[in-house]
């Protein structure tokens, strides 16, 4: 191992901690701005905007403004740059984001949302169309990414893959059997997608934190 | 060794700050060619730098 020359016994742990933090505070910000303006958007249309409204739906977002801005002070983020590959990363990162956010909000406006939760939502031939093309094009982008990974990121979402795929693996077939028992209701895809997702995520936040 | 924050150290190995912080604090270990990098960087051996006991 590095021995280090400027971090004294203890204040790993810390640094670790406030970069785990730091990174729940940007992405759940940022879900809070999306979803606050989107909410007030979508039910701004269906009942007309007045000022309980805004101030809910604002008041939201500027919490996601300020949970944004906090994750971004106190979080040890490397500068978006097309000058290094840790700025091209972060660069690829944001647009990941920025996707995501726009995403988000189109599935809460055209309330696609609770149709996707409560099952029963079928998209239209151009909605499929433009969901699978961004799909593709995120696999081609994902691509271009891993170029432009460091080797400790490259580390960390491969442990998160692992999380992950052990997630799915073992969480499966145990839901299945116990359904199949008539212990638990029946698998719910959904669900288990999320579940990967969320152990994907909390495992790649602690890694790459350092 | 050198006066360098983390990012600066990062910048000049072209990997990002918390690759530096972890390495440093030990939660992840350099493949070969970075070590060389880091060790060309201050000019000693890869063996002054890292040793395999913590």
């Amino acid at each position: 191992m590095m021995k280090s020359d400027d971090i004294e016994a203890g204040q790993d742990t810390s640094a670790t901690g406030r970069q785990i933090a730091a990174q729940a505070l940007v992405y759940s910000g940022v879900s809070c701005i999306g979803g606050g303006l989107a909410a007030g958007v979508a039910i701004g249309l269906e009942k007309g905007v007045d000022l309980k409204l805004v101030l809910v739906a604002g008041g939201f977002a500027l919490a996601g403004i300020a949970a944004t801005a906090g994750g971004l002070k106190i979080g040890d983020f490397d500068p978006p740059s097309l000058k290094n590959k840790a700025g091209r990363s972060q660069l690829f990162m944001l647009s990941s984001i920025a996707v995501g956010m726009v995403l988000g909000m189109y599935l809460i406006i055209t309330d696609a949302i609770d149709r996707l939760i409560d099952g029963t939502f079928t998209p239209s031939p151009g909605e499929a169309l433009v969901g699978v093309l961004m799909l593709a094009a995120g696999l081609v982008v994902g691509l271009f990414w891993q170029r432009e990974m460091d080797e400790h990121e490259m580390s960390s979402i491969k442990s998160a893959a692992y999380w992950g795929l052990s997630a799915y693996f073992y969480a499966y077939p145990a839901w299945w059997l116990a359904a199949a028992a008539g212990l638990a209701p029946g698998v719910d895809d959904g669900a288990l997608f999320l579940a990967v997702l969320a152990v994907f995520t909390v495992v790649w936040f602690v890694k790459r934190a350092g | 060794m050198r006066d360098w924050s983390q990012a600066e150290l990062a910048g000049r190995l072209d990997v990002s700050r918390q690759a530096v912080n972890a390495i440093e604090t030990g939660k992840h270990d350099p493949s070969l060619p970075l070590a060389f990098r880091i060790a060309r960087l201050f000019d000693m051996k890869i063996e002054e730098i890292f040793d395999d006991e913590i």
